[in-house]
């Protein structure tokens, strides 16, 4: 029992304390909630892709989807049906669900590049189709109907949505992975046949980590156009989400839940010090992922791992 | 313009489309690189023509000699120094690295030459047009599909009557067999990325002499290269070419229903073709044979 005890706290520990700290860090110290705000989406948009195309190797350049059907179904059941933000959401989350099984059967069966740009164009004709789509307010987009929020807590409200669905996020997918599915999604992505002979539904396993990161991007997509009560086709369908999150992943450590974080600090790390020079930073993102595929295609985190061993969130099972 | 002249557009623009699928299946097909810059180099070969043209005043057809050897350079160049040392199993790393290459590249351009719609001019032969069996066809696309045309067959007798195109082949299938026949596989490689730029990078100068260019173009065209793979299947120099001329076709059709409407039809048809052989439909089937044989 209490040796059952010791174990749970040697494993669960270094993640909590690690979660707390972020979260004190990120809620205590700037008086400005915006930027501490983007990085919890930012992180569990990676984190959800990650889940996708580093834990199963279906490597997507297709998610900035995600978050722009997310957004633009927040925009558009609120403006309709006058709901709450919290059905709003719930709404985006469903839409994003169902987008990926909608996305999953056009490209059922396509392997490796075949899904990777087969998703990229279905993105873009999205995005061209809501560009035309005179509803939605075609290429000048929507804007929020604010006369049911509350516009004094408005911007609390929605850093918090944002922080409690990065946490959310990460321990669901902690969770997920220390489970049965989640040693089939690994074996997946090793060997999918070899996982498939040992009673593995390859299938079904990859279609739900899919879904789950259409979900998180979706809802994260709704959480960022909410807080700025507006959107439109150009910005939320645009592929530097996609750069964005392929980035933090890759450059983190793809494969690893303490990957994406260290990815997104260094992301906001290097934004803010290139916040006059945009192409700069986005040229300097294309060469870091250059050299990290050259000299560490583990990224950052696999680099470390792989000299000393460490694990915040141990997600291999030990023999005992 | 009528419909039919659309139709005969399209076909001269599907020419172009199927060098650019021929350029990212070269890569696919003999080496398993999934070249994600692939687009950013169809437009880099557009920039840099422009460039020489304004700067120089050689005449057209030498501009592109000039921008072709240099993308072979650059191909030859990239495959060595990068991606040879990517060559294995898994794709994703040279995915991964040829992504950040098209960011840099992109945002390079956007630096260099600002973010603004560009075209090229090349002198009267834009406006000159002939009328066949009244339909208006002007004289420059007429001479790009021919170009088009001509670099697809000699691609074609490169593959089949020189020993580098039989080394291709016999790089795609098996390159440990290659190597114990004494070619040097990076070698090969080296230059099949660079015939592989080559292709895309005049492809895209002329497509830019006869439409718009941004920095931003290198998505599209991308996007339509792998399509034009997609449709016509990797390995298929014909399918390449009749996917390509199919892609063109619904382009240019599409823009004359909805000008607005960009590349939307060509995705759509890609799409609806992907839903139509999951279901294996006879519809598909046909297409296919009629492409490929």
């Amino acid at each position: 029992m209490n040796s059952t005890l010791m174990k749970a706290i040697r494993t669960y520990l270094p993640g909590v304390i690690l979660l707390v700290a972020l979260l004190a860090a990120a809620v205590f110290l700037p008086t400005d909630t915006r930027l501490p705000m983007e990085m919890f989406l930012v992180l569990a948009m990676a984190q959800g892709w990650n889940l996708l195309s580093g834990y199963t190797g279906l490597l997507s350049f297709g998610h900035q989807v995600f978050v722009g059907l997310g957004a633009f179904t927040l925009f558009l059941v609120i403006n309709t049906f006058g709901v709450s933000i919290y059905s709003g959401l719930l709404a985006a989350g469903v839409a994003c669900l169902l987008a990926s099984l909608a996305i999953a059967m056009i490209l059922h069966g396509q392997r490796d590049a075949y899904f990777s740009i087969g998703i990229w164009v279905i993105a873009e004709s999205v995005r061209l189709l809501f560009g035309q789509w005179e509803f939605v307010g075609s290429s000048r987009g929507m804007v929020m109907n604010t006369s049911g929020l509350n516009l004094q807590t408005f911007s609390d409200t929605v850093f918090w949505l944002s922080a409690a669905l990065s946490v959310a996020t990460m321990i669901g997918i902690y969770a997920l992975l220390k489970s049965r599915v989640g040693l089939g999604l690994m074996a997946v992505r090793d060997n999918d046949v070899a996982a498939a002979s040992v009673g593995v539904a390859a299938g079904r396993t990859k279609l739900l980590a899919f879904s789950i990161s259409a979900a998180v991007c979706g809802l994260c997509g709704a959480l960022y156009y909410l807080s700025v009560l507006y959107v439109d086709p150009t910005g939320a369908f645009d592929l530097d989400w996609q750069i964005r999150i392929l980035f933090i992943v890759i450059i983190g450590g793809a494969g690893t839940l303490e990957g994406p974080i260290i990815g997104t600090l260094i992301y906001f790390g290097l934004r803010e010090i290139f916040k006059d020079n945009g192409e700069m930073f986005l040229i300097l993102q294309g060469v870091l992922a250059v050299v990290v595929m050259l000299f560490a295609p583990g990224g950052i985190w696999g680099l470390v791992q792989s000299r000393t061993g460490w694990q915040i969130f141990p997600t291999r099972w030990v023999a005992h | 313009m009528g419909l039919l002249s659309s139709i005969i557009n399209g076909v001269m623009v599907g020419g172009l489309y199927g060098l650019f699928g021929l350029g990212l299946a070269f890569a696919f097909g003999i080496m398993r690189i999934v070249n994600i810059a692939h687009g950013e180099f169809i437009v880099l070969g557009a920039f840099f023509g422009a460039a020489l043209l304004a700067a120089t005043p050689m005449p057209f057809g030498m501009v592109l000699v000039c921008v072709a050897l240099s993308a072979y350079a650059v191909g030859w160049l990239i495959q060595t120094v990068l991606l040879n040392r990517m060559i294995g199993p898994n794709p994703v790393p040279s995915m991964i690295a040829t992504m950040g290459l098209s960011i840099i590249i992109r945002n390079a351009l956007v630096g260099i030459y600002g973010p603004d719609i560009r075209t090229i001019d090349i002198g009267p032969l834009q406006e000159m047009g002939i009328t066949l069996f009244g339909v208006g066809i002007g004289v420059l696309p007429l001479i790009i599909f021919a170009i088009s045309v001509a670099l697809f067959i000699g691609v074609s007798l490169l593959l089949t009557r020189t020993s580098i195109g039989r080394a291709f082949r016999a790089a795609a299938d098996d390159f440990e067999i290659l190597e114990t026949l004494g070619f040097n596989r990076r070698r090969v490689y080296a230059a099949a990325m660079g015939l592989a730029i080559m292709l895309s990078a005049v492809a895209g100068l002329m497509l830019a002499a006869r439409s718009s260019f941004t920095p931003f173009t290198g998505v599209e065209r991308l996007l339509i290269a792998f399509e034009v793979v997609i449709i016509g299947g990797l390995g298929s120099l014909r399918g390449s070419f009749f996917a390509g001329v199919f892609l063109g076709v619904v382009h240019v059709v599409g823009l004359k229903l909805n000008p607005n409407s960009g590349p939307l039809f060509g995705h759509l048809a890609f799409l609806l073709i992907l839903l139509l052989r999951q279901f294996g439909t006879p519809l598909s089937g046909m297409f296919r044979k009629v492409v490929r044989t």
